[in-house]
Order: structure tokens, then sequence, then C-alpha cells
């Protein structure tokens, strides 16, 4: 026992003094040339990063992994995804506590629900890990939030075209994912806030109606805002399915031509719809340059670095940012009509 | 004459046509846009899918048993249709589409039995358990992605109108599910009351012991209820997907219980040995009422599910208290 002991001492004895010897040279590297002694440091960031999406499993989450792993290929590290099967919120909540407990220094993550991540994101901070949050712009325990675009100028953006199909009057509906989706709600706000100011002719027809996501719902729900008013003229949706589900209604109805339908989507999704016209345009943006900004920008929080309005992060669309308080926005949208759409970088059909 | 009036009127599914007709005026009054024939024929074909998959779940439940997995069945069955079919024989007629859907989900079915009619298991439990390994299954040899490419005959299908009118905002059509539903129901109300295996299905649910004393085969029984919802499950997964015009392995499952409500508040008592094809369908369309409507009837988006669920609770108070009232009486 005491041979065990002695050994154990003289173990740790070394070690400090292997420790101290290699303090040293850093020590005195700020007499000698400085951008010199910065080098080893920059080796010496390793970052095992894991990104958590909102589930994982399909196209749009499934690019998050190839902007990673481009990432890593070019500087080095392990990127590695997990997350829950379905859009859980207490699944994704069991995801990022694995992540902890297995060590990883970065968690990248799209919350399903801000509010359920907080108390987890701050024990990973409190470890000292460096936490990234995407398309959760009110998150409070993230060291940043990346998001592609400011919010109010997406949601701009889609009130534009929208003003412009309808010859700016009648009445519009908005669909979100839910009404605890910040983002969608977001974007609704700021577009309804544009057409009010711009455009007096045109009116919302009613509240945001949820799609919950769902193809059904959007179909169903858009059907009904069709019948209960008979002025509305265009639609726009925000969760991937809504564009889809709404000109499913739309085509139905036979109001192909009548009724703009645009939002937030992909090519897979809503491609037959751009081409019969019941769908006039889809925005989406590459999800794959936002992991890889988000990949540049903790390696910069590991290096002690800072992120400032106007630094580069090294990804289409993020070569100068805008940041406000704890969220980075890029300028990272892409915009789809029945010309382009071939060019989505979600595509896998054809 | 005067009985059959009086039992008529005491009827279950008298009541619910009442409650019914009175929430039809009610929201009719709200927004008269809901008695246009264009929200007619939206209902009917909103109530094509709850209603098909209600018939089987009401055998089910008559059986005195319950499943929770016919969503999965559903979802397993449409994908693996819609995959296979849409990559090597997309011309595919769309009655052989369906029928393969049935199968698949037979089988799936005859598995629930294997465990709830010849081992006993509790159908909760066992229906529980084989849900996920459905799911499961599904998501790692189907696929988890959401595929476009389904047969063309679905697509046709979903474009199939019975009668097509011009309504005041497009056109309303009546589709032509709302025929399958209607035929799958006259064959399950045939089924249940005219066969000696629908009548048997009754005395199960009523009671298992003594139905076996008088001889009947209740493994048997049981394994054909499980296998009928199970092929009805399959067959509903087809058209969803041809509804949808895609297939997306991560629809329909969630809807289990609004199924399982629709068919509770028709009538048939959880417990078994109760219940008419009637009762169902009118329970289908009160649940499809008030989820289709919230919309139209404005109601803001944070009220629609707690409407939902008082409604719910209070038809189903008023059965009970209906239901308890009878058997002081008698």
């Amino acid at each position: 026992m005491k041979k065990l002991l002695a050994m154990l001492l003289a173990l740790i004895m070394v070690l400090s003094m292997a420790a101290c010897g290699a303090k040293a040279p850093a020590e005195e590297a700020p007499e000698a040339d400085a951008p010199e002694a910065e080098a080893p440091v920059e080796e010496a960031v390793e970052l095992n990063i894991v990104s958590i999406p909102k589930l994982v499993g399909v196209a749009w989450f499934d690019r998050m992994d190839v902007g990673g792993q481009e990432w890593v290929s070019a500087n080095g590290g392990t990127f590695y995804q997990n997350g829950p099967s379905t859009a859980d919120a207490a699944l994704q909540l069991q995801t990022l506590q694995d992540a902890i407990t297995e060590g990883a220094n970065v968690i990248h993550v799209v919350p399903n629900s801000t509010e359920t991540l907080e108390v987890a994101m701050a024990e990973a901070r409190d470890a000292g890990i460096i936490v990234l949050s995407h398309e959760a712009p009110g998150a409070e325990n993230v060291d940043y939030d990346v998001e592609a675009f400011e919010n109010d100028a997406y949601g701009e953006h889609f009130m534009k075209i929208l003003a412009e199909q309808m010859g700016e009057e009648g009445e519009y509906a908005i669909i979100v994912g839910s009404v605890q989706a910040q983002t969608h709600v977001a974007w609704a706000d700021a577009a309804v806030a544009y057409q009010e100011a711009n455009y007096p002719n045109m009116k919302l027809a009613c509240d945001y109606i949820e799609s919950g996501e769902d193809h059904d719902t959007a179909y169903n729900k858009t059907k009904e805002a069709l019948k209960t008013y008979p002025n509305l003229k265009g639609i726009i949706g925000c969760s991937v399915i809504d564009p889809a589900g709404a000109a499913l209604a739309v085509e139905e109805a036979g109001l192909v031509g009548e009724v703009t339908v645009i939002g937030t989507s992909v090519s897979d999704v809503v491609g037959s719809y751009l081409e019969s016209g019941a769908v006039y345009m889809f925005s989406s943006w590459d999800t794959s340059a936002t992991s890889y900004a988000m990949c540049e920008a903790s390696k910069i929080l590991a290096e002690g670095g800072e992120i400032t309005t106007g630094t580069n992060l090294g990804a289409e669309g993020y070569e100068s940012v805008t940041v406000d308080g704890k969220v980075i926005y890029g300028a990272a949208w892409l915009d789809f009509t029945v010309d382009n759409y071939k060019d989505d970088p979600y595509r896998t059909a054809e | 004459m005067n009985s059959t009036m009086k039992k008529i009127v005491k009827s279950n599914e008298f009541f619910m046509f009442a409650i019914i007709l009175v929430m039809f005026c009610i929201f009719g009054i709200i927004n008269p846009a809901f008695f246009s024939v264009a929200n007619l024929f939206d209902l009917s074909r909103s109530m094509v899918e709850t209603g098909i998959l209600a018939l089987g779940v009401q055998v089910v439940m008559i059986s005195g048993g319950i499943d929770l997995s016919f969503m999965a069945i559903a979802v397993f069955a449409m994908h693996t249709v819609s995959k296979y079919m849409g990559m090597y024989w997309n011309d595919a007629p769309f009655i052989l589409l369906v029928l393969m859907g049935a199968v698949i989900g037979l089988v799936l079915g005859l598995f629930n039995s294997l465990f709830i009619a010849k081992f006993k298991l509790p159908p909760f439990i066992v229906t529980l358990g084989t849900t996920n390994i459905f799911k499961g299954l599904c998501l790692v040899f189907i696929g988890s992605r959401q595929i476009n490419n389904i047969p063309a005959s679905m697509i046709d299908f979903s474009k199939t109108n019975l009668i097509s009118v011009q309504a005041e905002q497009g056109m309303a059509n009546l589709h032509i599910g709302v025929l399958i539903l209607v035929v799958l129901a006259l064959l399950t109300s045939y089924m249940l009351n005219k066969t000696r295996l629908g009548r048997s299905i009754y005395c199960v649910g009523g009671s298992e012991a003594s139905a076996q004393r008088v001889g009947l085969n209740t493994v048997a029984i049981l394994a054909f209820c499980y296998a009928f919802l199970g092929a009805i499950a399959g067959m509903t997964g087809v058209m969803h997907a041809s509804f949808q015009r895609m297939s997306n392995p991560f629809d329909m499952i969630g809807g289990e219980l609004t199924v399982i409500a629709a068919v509770t508040i028709g009538g048939p008592r959880v417990g078994g040995g109760y219940g008419s094809t009637a009762g169902t369908m009118l329970g289908v369309l009160l649940l499809t009422m008030i989820n289709n409507s919230l919309v139209m009837l404005k109601i803001p988006t944070f009220w629609q599910l707690a409407v939902t669920g008082m409604i719910i609770i209070l038809g189903t108070i008023m059965q009970i208290y209906r239901y308890k009232r009878s058997l002081k009486n008698a």
C-alpha cells in the first residue's frame, strides 16, 4: 500500500515538473516574436463538436452534417451529429445531456423548444463547453446564436414578393409551424408590419394558422381559410411543408393563379407545385453553410477571439456577419422559382 | 309503431345525431360558409381516413380489446408500398396498391394477434410495444425520408372526384374516397350484424369465458379482429399517401387517440360488447366537424386544442349520464 502511494506521489511530481517545463517556453514567448508564439497555441485547439438538430434523418439537417464535415476536413478535430428521430423537445434534451457527459468541447444545437434546453445548456457552459444555437435568437444560455439572416429582413422579403404577386391588394394568411416557433412568428410579424407600413390595401385575414409542421393539417386549414375568406389572395407558409399543404388545397380548389402561395421550403417538397404554378416561389437557406459558419465561430471562441460585426466566418452568406447582442446574423437566404429550383442544394430527386 | 319510435328516439345513435345537428346549426350561424356545398364536400373527404380506421378500431373495441398500433401499421404499409412500387412499378393500378397495403397490414395485425389472442397478453401493452417495433422497423429498413416518387395511380386517385361543382371560391369536390368509406361501412355493419362471425365478436366482448363455454373459438375470433384492423389500417395508409401526394414516415403517428376518441364517443364502451357502425360513423363525423372547423369559426389557435378537448369530455359525460339513467329505469 505504502509502495503504491509513494509511486503515485512520484508520478505526480514528475508530471507537475513536466507541466512547469511545458509552460516555460510559453511564458518566454511574448518577449520573442509575437506571431510565432501564437502558432503553437492555435494547433492545440482540437474541437470535438457535437451537433444536435431538431431531428435526424431529414435532408434539411443532414446538410448540417455535410457543412460540419467539410469544416473538419479543412481544420481538424471531429464533428458528430446526433439527435432525436422525431422533433421532440424531451428527447432532444436527453441528447444534449448525453453530449455533455460524453466530453464534447463544442455543442451546436437547433432547439425544438428553447426553454426546455436552457438549464442543460447552462450546465454545459459551466462545464466549459462552447454552446452555439441556431434558429433560437431568444436563447439565453449560449455563447452565440447563429442565424442565416435577420428574421425581420426575411419576413419583409416574403411580403415584398407576395405584394407584388397580389397587386398590392387583397387578404392574405400566414401559416406557422406553431405559435411557439420563435423564428416563424418573427418572420410573420415582420411581414405583417411591413405590409401595414407599405401596402394599405392588403390585410391579414386571420390569426396565424398553425400547421404543427404537418402536411395534412396545413392542407385542411388552408381549405378552411379559403372558404371563410373568399377574398384570400395570398398565403405565406413558414415551415417546410406549409407551402406544399397550402398549394395542394389551392390546386384542388382550382384556384391556381388566383391565390399566390410562397414560403420556406425545399424543392423536393414543393417542386411539383412550382411546375403546376400552385407555388410561386420558395426560399431556403443552406444549413451546410450555417453549420460551417458555426464551426468557424466555435474555433474563434475556443481560441479566445471575438466575433464582431464584419467578422468573416468563411461560408457563403457569412463573409461579413452582423452581431447583435448574442446573435450572429448572416445574409444567406436563397430564393427559388420554377426557373431555378433544380439548383436547390437539398435536391435529391432526378 | 309507437314503441319502435320510442326505441329509436332513446337510442344512442339518435342522441349523437341530435348533438351533431345542434352543433351544425350553431357553426352555421357563426359562419354561414359552413353550410356551403364546398364545406360539406370537404368535411366528408376529411372523414375518409379517420372513418375507415374507426371501422377497424370499433371491431377491436367491441371484442373487448384495444389497439394502439394501427397508425404505425398504416405508416409501415404506406411507406413500403409507396417506396417500392414507386421505384419498380410506377404504373401499378391503384386497387393493387391498396390490396398490397391491406396484405402488409394484415400480416402486422396477425403479429399483434399472436400475442393478444394466442398468448393472452394485455392488448394495451402489446400494441404499445408493437407500435414502436413497427415504427422503428419502418424507419430503419424502409427509410426515414419523405418519398415524392409515389406511383402515378396514387396521385391520380387524389384527383378523382365523384362530383365537382363551381363554388363561390374555386371548385367544390366530392372525393371518390367518400364512396370507399360508405362501402366499407356497409360491409362492416353487415359483417357485425348479420354474420355468425360478427355476432361472435359481440359475444367475446361481452364475456370471453361464456363465449368459450358455448363453444366459440375465441382465439380465432380475436385473431380476426386485430388482423381486420391491420388490413384496414394498411389500406388507409396507402390512401393517406395518395391524398398527400407523398409518403412521409412521420405522418399519422400521434393521431391514434383522435380515432379512438371518435369510436368511444360513438358508442362502443371500453370493456367491449357494445357498439354499432352507425354510432361510430356519427362519432367520426362529430370529431371531424370539430377538428376541421376551428379556422372557419375564427377560434384563435391557442384555443383550438382546448376546445377540442372540452367537446370530447362533454360528449362523453352526456353519454355516460344517459347510460347510467337507462340502467336505473330498466
